[in-house]
């Protein structure tokens, strides 16, 4: 292969990664000239797109539904925000902290990797298990274990402070910092699905037996998958403790978890791209609905205020992608070089 | 030995609420393949239809909470589920979650998202003594319904049409199209049994618990689905045996587990099941047909 | 009379049957013929309804079946004795059967005909509350033909009876495919086991890779070299004393 092709085929291995982040950075430079609340909305949403991109590693690469990642989403927050207040207020509030983590303070960008390699060792711990369960069963699984996670952290007041907020997270994470961080969630899965291990998982979807039997190790793949998806989610927790500086555990559970699923499915389950359109599209759209809930007039004609209204059509929004084009909007397409014909 | 026979009531009441909750899902399961995710909306709309109709003779909430709960459950299967009939797994899972989203956002609308209380049956309340054991008398009904209800379905499954009919659909449903069985209706039954299931939880969770919310649906319907799971997927013995096993645990913790860690009890009972997944990831009872895509 | 004219099917981007034609009159019995991956389990399929029909048309009685839902294909008298023989393997064989004789709502009609229709299967009879995954291979298949009887069909289809059976289990099979050719059922037999096939049936297709590639009476084409041509796709039937093979002179 002469050097000229074997550059245009770097050139499209890099395309898609490249024109995502491309993208966004459009988006922040535009945000940036904006209006506070307009900031902190991208904000938001880049953060919710690294979830989502933690996301799609795994879903779409192993083809099971994970109802549970933002469990390594809660995890990942806390983890960061205990390393990083300061000693003083842990030893009053949080008594049930292992002293390595009660005395620590660590900058925010140290304790970036460290809190997402907490959600990844509990992935690990909790995946080994729970991938060898049939794809519904384990979809289940994730499930209940993002249930008894967020009843750990919901009851254990001496860590979290249970029901109540935990208050006093260095506040860090700006539009920049949240680019950042989505960038590197969109390199991570890329490089993840163009790897050996990504592609193998791929094929081995549509035909367990014929993979097992080719002597594939699936479980162990599912691992790997589950563990760096948890690792990207993980970093999402921690770029959402870091924009508050307040964390509540029940912020982790069934909205976050049903907006994240959302914006993958409309998006397309089965491509990055999908991935990162969904978020850009939801978000778009949540937000437009979110200023219609508070009410208002049309004409002569009052809209009266409804909440709960963006959720009830974001379901409605996703169930007709299911029924009239399952694969979401990119439809398992990635974004990629234009075709020279 | 009173210990063990009051745990005893406690467990068969418990574990025969859950195993009603496992029943409606795996039912369902066995038939189209698809965990419905909106077992616990139905639950949770019968607490609702309770919380309405209250006042009213007993009798005639019971028969209205359970009509509700079977035009909802039928409701969703024809305009959710129905399109989505033969679509993969990932696309029938997620399609559930979101009408169960759905429903839960709905009443939200309508109720706000607060805790409303209820009062139902508050005679049932009164503890009946019997055998040096004291247990509210709602207990020993929850079981004896549960106890019928079973009865009555297995009864329906093994020696009625449709029960074989049903039975067959969920072994091989395209082999009993093939017989002519009628798709539709055999799927609409199948709703309406898990409806008067879901109805009959609602019921007996709103005299027992009082509260209504409109996310109270998802703590049991998870415990359902860990039941099936547990049990062995798309085997409704193994449903209803989860379900059971579920509530012994649950019991058994209750008893055992010291009061600091009374509220991490659902932690340890998951991770017990967890435990029992590792040693058999199959769940207990295996159905041979019980083929699944990926 | 049920008529298929250039019927294509496909899954996905494969192509499984490339414009099939055939006839099949009241009372005839015709088979089809060919090997492995041919299509013919696809056809039974798209006849049926089971798989949909990409283009051409399938009539029966002058309507037409295409897109029509299984059930109601069915219930024109349509039976299927799928490949592997689709038994209720959870049921008992009694429970089977009453799922074949389900249009019959009278009891003792219902009794009646069960009885009828075991008569031809004494081995079934022996084992009605037995769970119909107890079976051997040939009983389940017997079973599957008696359910399928007793929804006294106009058209009986069978995906390779023969398939995984012991030879007297055959022998057995066939028999009994005669029996109901005697009593004058059109049957649509298809089978890898092209001889069984023409002997039980008075015409034949020979279908290979989605095409029909030969169809004539049993009689024109048992023996005839073509057959096998068609059924392998090469000259199968050279001579044995051909020593160009050996190399000697």
């Amino acid at each position: 292969m002469s050097d000229v092709r074997s550059g245009s085929a770097w050139l499209g291995r890099l395309w898609t990664p490249a024109v995502l982040i491309a993208v966004l950075v459009v988006i922040v430079v535009l945000a940036s000239t904006g209006p506070g609340s307009l900031q902190r909305t991208v904000t938001e949403a880049l953060i919710k797109l690294i979830v989502v991109v933690g996301l799609y590693l795994f879903i779409g690469n192993t083809g099971v539904i994970s109802f549970g990642h933002t469990a390594f989403m809660a995890i990942g927050a806390y983890m960061s925000a205990w390393l990083t207040m300061t000693p003083a207020l842990k030893r009053i509030r949080f008594t049930d902290l292992p002293d390595v983590v009660a005395t620590a303070q660590l900058p925010v960008l140290v304790a970036a990797p460290i809190s997402a390699t907490a959600a990844a060792l509990v992935a690990l711990i909790i995946g080994f298990p729970l991938m060898r369960l049939s794809g519904i069963s384990a979809s289940i699984g994730t499930f209940a274990m993002l249930a008894v996670i967020i009843a750990v952290y919901g009851n254990w007041g001496g860590l979290t402070g249970g029901k109540s907020s935990l208050i006093g997270v260095p506040v860090e994470t700006d539009l920049w910092v949240a680019l950042m961080w989505a960038g590197v969630a969109i390199v991570i899965a890329w490089v993840f699905q163009r790897s050996k291990t990504g592609l193998l998982l791929r094929g081995s979807r549509e035909d367990l037996v014929a993979a097992r039997a080719s002597g594939i190790d699936v479980h162990r793949l599912r691992l790997v998958a589950f563990v760096v998806s948890a690792f990207v989610v993980g970093l999402g927790g921690h770029a959402q403790a870091h924009f508050l500086g307040i964390l509540t555990v029940d912020a982790f559970y069934l909205d976050i978890t049903f907006v994240t699923i959302g914006m993958l499915v409309i998006g397309g389950m089965n491509s990055l791209s999908g991935a990162v359109v969904g978020v850009v599209v939801v978000s778009t759209l949540l937000d437009v609905l979110r200023r219609a809930e508070s009410g208002f007039s049309v004409g002569a004609i009052e809209i009266p205020s409804l909440p709960g209204l963006s959720q009830v059509v974001l379901a409605v929004a996703m169930l007709l992608i299911l029924v009239l084009r399952p694969a979401g909007l990119m439809g398992d397409r990635e974004v990629s070089l234009p075709r020279r014909r | 030995m009173n210990e063990v026979l009051q745990a005893a009531v406690d467990a068969a009441s418990v574990g025969g609420i859950y195993a009603l909750m496992a029943l409606g899902i795996g039912l369902i399961f066995g038939i189209v393949r698809l965990v419905n995710f909106a077992h616990g909306e139905f639950v949770m709309v019968g607490g609702y239809a309770v919380l309405l109709l209250a006042g009213a003779p007993t009798v005639a909430v019971v028969a209205a909470t359970l009509i509700v709960v079977i035009v909802l459950a039928l409701g969703v299967e024809r305009v959710a589920f129905r399109p989505l009939r033969g679509a993969a797994m990932p696309t029938l899972l997620v399609g559930s979650f979101a009408v169960s989203y759905f429903i839960q956002h709905v009443v939200m609308m309508s109720y706000g998202g607060n805790t409303v209380g209820v009062d139902f049956l508050p005679r049932l309340s009164k503890s009946i003594e019997f055998g040096g054991v004291s247990a509210p008398a709602l207990q020993l009904v929850a079981i004896a319904i549960t106890v019928l209800l079973l009865a009555g379905l297995a009864f329906c499954l093994k020696a009625t049409r449709f029960g074989i009919e049903m039975r067959a659909a969920a072994e091989d449903l395209r082999m009993a199209r093939l017989m002519g069985v009628p798709t539709n209706l055999i799927i609409a039954l199948a709703f309406a049994i898990s409806g008067v299931l879901a109805g009959v939880v609602a019921i007996v969770y709103v005299a027992q618990i009082g509260v209504l919310t409109p996310r109270m649906g998802v703590q049991p319907a998870l415990i359902g689905f860990v039941a099936t799971v547990v049990g062995g997927m798309g085997s409704l013995l193994g449903a209803v045996v989860g379900g059971f096993l579920i509530g012994t645990i649950t019991v058994l913790l209750q008893v055992v587990l010291p009061l600091e860690l009374r509220d991490f009890r659902d932690a340890f009972l998951f991770g017990s099941l967890f435990l029992i997944l590792l040693v058999r990831p199959q769940g207990l009872i295996v159905v041979r047909s019980a083929r699944e895509r990926v | 009379m049920l008529t298929v004219d250039t019927l294509h099917v496909r899954y996905g981007s494969i192509v499984a049957l490339r414009g099939i034609s055939l006839t099949i009159a009241d009372g005839e019995a015709v088979s089809v013929v060919g090997p492995n991956g041919a299509g013919k389990s696809t056809l039974l399929h798209a006849i049926t309804g089971v798989v949909p029909v990409a283009d051409g048309t399938i009539t029966h009685d002058g309507d037409s079946l295409v897109g029509r839902p299984i059930e109601r294909i069915v219930g024109r008298g349509i039976s299927l004795v799928p490949e592997h023989r689709g038994i209720f393997t959870s049921l008992t064989v009694e429970e089977n059967l009453l799922m074949g004789a389900r249009a019959l709502r009278d009891r003792s009609e219902r009794a009646m005909e069960i009885d009828r229709v075991l008569e031809l299967f004494p081995a079934i009879r022996e084992r009605l509350r037995r769970p119909a995954g107890r079976l051997s291979g040939g009983e389940q298949q017997q079973l599957a033909i008696a359910r399928s009887l007793l929804t006294r069909p106009r058209i009986l289809l069978l995906d390779e009876p023969s398939l995984g059976l012991a030879p007297q289990m055959i022998e057995l099979v066939y028999e009994i495919l005669a029996r109901l050719r005697g009593e004058g059922i059109t049957l649509l037999l298809v089978e890898q086991n092209a001889h069984r096939a023409l002997e039980a049936t008075d015409r034949c297709y020979v279908l290979r890779t989605g095409r029909i590639e030969l169809s004539g009476t049993s009689a024109e084409l048992r023996g005839a070299p073509q057959f096998e041509e068609a059924y392998f796709g090469f000259d199968a039937a050279s001579s044995p004393d051909d020593t160009s093979l050996d190399g000697a002179p």
